[in-house]
């Protein structure tokens, strides 16, 4: 009996401790006001503030990356605040958390919906996007997703956008990059059997066919652990320049073992080359002078870039990564679509965002095109002893 | 007509009054589908019930029957045109299959290895709705699936799909009473309680056993169906090891066995972490906190901290008259 309440207590005093720290921080202070603003109507721009509203990955699987999503766009927010907000209002952002699950980014979206909201950033998640796809187009507010699948663009939603390069867009960037800034004659490419893989494989086979220039591929599985046959048929072949199309564990494995087989070609390598996980898995000799496709460095010498990267290093005292990039850009160009339409009417921020044009944002050059894909372009990054260091940005035509 | 007789009635007028109201007053979406969601939630812990409330078989596999339902029809009413309720009946033999499926495994194996089977049984479905790319669209998931409809009227608000779902719920609700107290439910609980005594009365185990496992799968398809064509969308990821652990949740703070409980478990593990939101970041620890408190104090179940709330309060109000009638009621 006495265990049992000391368990009570304990447990007690721990919901006491929460309940005082959720007070205390004060981006969470926007959560308390949402619960109490959903009681009021439902339309958009009531009131004398301007909500947005963000759905991030706050709990579940990928706390971290959902934090930094939710510290960008208040950042963003607060920003705009500073200069005096939008249409003479303060900026409000209500952050609702999906845990990364599917059925409750529905009921984030229609939770902020009905709080009125002028517009949604996130959810993160291409799956998440498709899944709240009907609930945003029926009740019309425009969504910025950071989903980089390409069927995102299939979807002809006029409300949801993409604030963030889609996959194809990636790769043939990378083949665009090989043959044009690096000469090769003829490319290879390894790629991973799944959906990304085969994607990026036919978007760069498209590519050199168009430029004429040899290609070759090779393809492997998820979880495959050797990678022998396919980089000596790579060696054969003679290629002057390779891409892998692949996930992180994978990419590790074809770092060891194209320098181990001594395959002399350039590599450019999908995003993953460039993110810490994977720079943790290699040695810094064997991915020396590879390059990497991304949607952000670290070391870029683009200035809305830097001047993004020092503002929020200084307010949160944490690098900026990609989520925080991708979604900074999500919230300025919807700040700026409201500030464009001149009004917090949902359709004409619809419409300012579809017109999106030259916008600068911290993960390149946002122009919204048919498809409502807002970015064409990605970062090359080179890597120099273990860090990827910026070298351009490179536009599709 | 006794007079207990006339409350209850009067009580259930009431209640269905209640039910029948909602969206009335509620013209929020986003609290039509916490609602919504919630009768989805009723109708699989209704199931699960019978096998792991009842019967005392830990089944920690219900998102695969879900997952398997749901996919079920939501795949014929899609590629082959048919109407979505012909689906939810396919989901339904789907369940009948799953039943057995599971049921006969279960006849050899007990506790602990059951429920690492039936874990496994659900982490095999989700694998197969992720990769079998070209049947279930794969990782993607499945879009557009058409919303139920009745002489064409779609169910396509959250308004409709409350009253559509309510029936069904009730129905569940209905079915599951009249299960657990006819001769099905005594024999259930007494597989539960002492199995080599009920194998002594001439009861045969087998059969009993799968036919829980049958009801639990039948429910948790038909869950699966409403979810499906409720939410137009679905993805392999939701039905993970997670969800299965929290339909054994609401279960738990319902009350394990009782009816009324499934219902205040769902109840409480669906809409609680909603009326947390305004939290912030902190709403899954308070929530969290809440139940394992609750599982603390309330051993038997939330449904039944009510029940005694419910006593409690008659009793200060009418006196020694209700000695009997509670009595009565239990």
């Amino acid at each position: 009996m006495k265990k049992t309440r000391l368990t009570a207590f304990v447990l007690a005093f721990c919901m006491a401790l929460s309940l005082a720290g959720c007070n205390g921080s004060p981006t969470d202070s926007s959560g308390a006001a949402s619960a109490q603003a959903s009681a009021g109507s439902g339309a958009a721009s009531s009131g004398d503030t301007i909500k947005i509203g963000l759905i991030a990955m706050l709990t579940g699987a990928n706390p971290l990356n959902g934090l930094r999503m939710q510290q960008a766009v208040q950042l963003a927010v607060d920003e705009y605040n500073d200069k005096g907000g939008l249409l003479g209002k303060k900026v409000q952002l209500l952050t609702e958390d999906d845990q990364t699950l599917q059925d409750m980014a529905v009921t984030c979206a229609n939770k902020l919906i009905s709080e009125g909201v002028v517009g949604i950033v996130g959810p993160h998640r291409s799956t998440n996007a498709m899944a709240i796809e009907q609930v945003v187009a029926s009740a019309g507010v425009p969504t910025l997703t950071g989903g980089t699948t390409p069927k995102i663009s299939q979807l002809n939603n006029k409300f949801l956008f993409r604030c963030r390069a889609s996959d194809a867009v990636f790769a043939e960037v990378a083949a665009q990059y090989a043959v044009e800034k690096l000469g090769a004659k003829k490319v290879g490419m390894f790629y991973n059997n799944d959906e990304f893989g085969t994607g990026g494989n036919e978007v760069a086979k498209a590519y050199c066919q168009k430029a004429g220039v040899e290609y070759v591929a090779e393809g492997h599985n998820t979880n495959d652990k050797d990678f022998t046959g396919q980089i000596m048929k790579m060696k054969n072949a003679k290629v002057d320049a390779v891409l892998i199309w692949t996930h992180d564990p994978e990419l590790a494995i074809h770092a060891r073992q194209i320098k181990d087989l001594g395959l002399n070609a350039k590599v450019i390598s999908s995003p993953g080359i460039t993110m810490p996980q994977v720079i943790e898995m290699c040695k810094p000799e064997q991915i020396e002078g590879w390059y990497g496709v991304t949607d952000f460095v670290s070391t870029s010498t683009v200035d809305v870039t830097k001047t993004f990267i020092k503002n929020f290093e200084a307010k949160y005292k944490v690098p900026a990564e990609l989520y925080s990039a991708s979604y900074y850009g999500a919230a300025v160009s919807l700040l700026e679509a409201i500030k464009t339409a001149g009004s917090t009417d949902r359709t004409k921020v619809r419409d300012a965002l579809a017109a999106t044009k030259d916008l600068q944002v911290p993960v390149g050059t946002m122009t919204t095109d048919s498809t409502n894909d807002m970015v064409h372009e990605v970062h090359v990054a080179k890597m120099v002893n273990a860090e990827p260091v910026y070298q351009e940005t490179v536009k599709l035509q | 007509m006794t007079k207990s007789n006339i409350t209850k009635l009067a009580g259930i007028v009431l209640l269905s009054i209640f039910m029948l109201l909602v969206p009335v007053f509620v013209k929020n979406d986003y609290y039509m589908l916490v609602i919504n969601r919630l009768l989805i939630n009723i109708v699989i812990v209704l199931g699960l019930n019978f096998i792991t409330g009842l019967t005392g078989q830990m089944n920690l596999g219900t998102a695969g029957i879900f997952a398997l339902g749901a996919y079920t029809s939501a795949l014929l009413s899609k590629n082959l045109g048919i109407s979505p309720w012909l689906g939810m009946l396919a989901a339904v033999c789907m369940g009948l299959l799953i039943g057995v499926g599971l049921g006969f495994p279960s006849l050899r194996i007990k506790g602990v290895y059951l429920s690492l089977t039936t874990i496994g049984f659900a982490e095999v479905v989700r694998l197969l709705c992720a990769n079998l790319n070209d049947v279930t669209g794969g990782t993607q998931g499945l879009r557009q699936i058409p919303p139920f409809s009745v002489f064409g009227f779609k169910f396509n608000t959250q308004q409709s799909v409350y009253y559509l779902f309510l029936v069904i719920a009730l129905i569940a609700f209905f079915i599951a009473c009249r299960i657990t107290y006819s001769k099905w439910g005594r024999v259930f609980k007494s597989l539960r309680d002492n199995v080599e005594a009920v194998e002594m009365c001439g009861v045969n185990i087998a059969s009993v056993k799968i036919k829980a496992f049958t009801l639990a799968a039948v429910f948790g398809s038909i869950g699966g169906s409403m979810y499906a064509h409720y939410m137009g969308y679905m993805n392999p990821s939701t039905f993970n090891t997670d969800l299965s652990a929290n339909f054994v949740i609401m279960l738990m703070v319902g009350g394990i066995g009782s009816v009324v409980g499934n219902v205040v478990g769902a109840v409480i593990v669906t809409a609680l972490p909603e009326v947390l939101r305004f939290l912030g970041t902190y709403y899954q620890l308070v929530f969290a906190t809440i139940i394992v408190l609750g599982a603390i104090f309330l051993p038997n179940g939330w449904g039944d901290g009510i029940r005694r709330l419910y006593r409690w309060i008659r009793k200060k109000c009418v006196g020694q008259k209700t000695q009997e009638g509670g009595a009565e009621n239990e």
